[in-house]
């Protein structure tokens, strides 16, 4: 799974060289022309909250196109993962690599007499996709009337979970090719879970799955 | 744009402080066969069976091979509640109705993964294959509804002339 997660991130990072190469060397190619340009984000915000709930990690970076500086179409990759233990002793354990695409729109508009700037203010949204396994451990089924206790333990159970999610937020280029921002993410899944049927109580690149979720993302990145 | 900073700060303290979710459950974990009385008149007039819910002036309720009961002596029953075998492919019960004995036993799956939630694990929901019954004080038994689970419906009627 780690083998996965850093082939894709090398394979974004030699697109992006390429393309960065291709418009130095191409200024009027039609990628010139129709993209801006490439910002490679890493978001900084799970790796924070990892310094305080170390049950949960996530690492994630974002590849951003700038399309005639209105539409921001993006892909995301992760890597995540939990080992988390409930008060009745029952452990969750999973990792693995989920993926998002999606759009953003550009909303900020410069006043006039104001010079152009490279800062966004963005809203999107995201489709989200994590196909993965887990464990679920220590499940305790007790029958008190005929005395019966079982341990079960569920192993290598596959999910795979579709979700989308509203985003927004604003990058502010801090020094040239760097920016800086955070974004606000409204997360849902297209489809609850079945009764009764075992569902991951933490999915890659969604968080806990209890529900609607609210995220924060706190990218930094730098533009090609 | 000076603001992007403190804004920032604050809303991931905010969420940081947020994302703690309960751990405790608050589902219902019992499962249990859910059995209706019903008594069965025959109206002079039409001559037709009518069918209405009946109480049970004293019930008592045994697992066969258990020390202890699920109902002793309780009094004007409409309904009772029972704990099916969840290691075994049927159960059976012996149900006294105020001086009168039957023995009921429930042929039944078992499902051990049925999930309710990490904070609440698993229970084990049954589907009734088949009720049988002796019939002294039973006259006959209807499974209405096979699935059982944590939820309150009826799952059996039990008939009486």
């Amino acid at each position: 799974m780690y083998r996965y997660f850093i082939f894709n991130i090398l394979l974004i990072s030699c697109f992006v060289a390429g393309m960065a190469q291709n418009k130095k060397n191409n200024m009027d190619s039609i990628s010139s022309k129709w993209i801006n340009d490439l910002r490679l984000e890493v978001n900084v915000a799970p790796i924070v909250n990892t310094l305080f709930n170390n049950e949960i990690f996530t690492y994630e970076a974002a590849l951003q196109a700038s399309v005639l500086k209105k539409y921001y179409p993006v892909f995301e990759m992760g890597f995540a993962g939990a080992d988390h233990t409930a008060s009745n002793d029952i452990n969750f354990k999973t990792n693995g690599v989920y993926s998002r695409i999606g759009l953003d729109f550009n909303i900020m508009k410069p006043k006039k007499k104001q010079d152009p700037t490279n800062n966004l203010f963005l809203v999107g949204v995201r489709v989200g996709f994590s196909n993965f396994k887990y464990d679920l451990n220590n499940v305790l089924l007790t029958d008190e009337y005929w005395n019966q206790t079982q341990n079960r333990d569920f192993k290598h159970e596959s999910a795979s979970k579709v979700w989308f999610e509203i985003s927004a937020g604003m990058r502010v280029e801090i020094i040239k090719h760097v920016y800086m921002g955070w974004s606000i993410r409204n997360k849902n899944f297209f489809k609850e879970a079945t009764v009764g049927k075992l569902n991951p109580w933490f999915v890659p690149g969604y968080g806990v799955s209890n529900g609607s979720k609210w995220n924060l993302i706190y990218a930094v990145g730098y533009s090609f | 744009m000076k603001l992007l900073f403190p804004i920032s700060l604050i809303v991931i303290v905010a969420i940081i402080t947020a994302c703690n979710p309960s751990d405790e459950c608050r589902e219902k974990t019992s499962v249990n066969m859910q059995i209706g009385f019903y008594s069965k008149t025959v109206n002079p007039s039409t001559k037709k069976i009518q069918i209405s819910s009946q109480a049970i002036d004293s019930i008592w309720v045994r697992g066969v091979g258990m020390d202890s009961l699920v109902y002793n002596n309780k009094k004007n029953e409409k309904l009772i509640l029972i704990p099916l075998n969840s290691t075994a492919d049927h159960s059976k019960y012996i149900v006294q109705f105020n001086e009168i004995t039957d023995t009921i036993s429930v042929f039944h799956q078992n499902n051990d993964k049925y999930y309710l939630s990490l904070e609440c694990g698993c229970i084990v929901a049954h589907t009734i294959d088949e009720v049988v019954s002796t019939r002294h004080y039973i006259d006959s038994v209807s499974i209405v509804y096979p699935e059982i689970n944590n939820t309150n419906i009826e799952n059996v009627q039990i008939f009486h002339f």
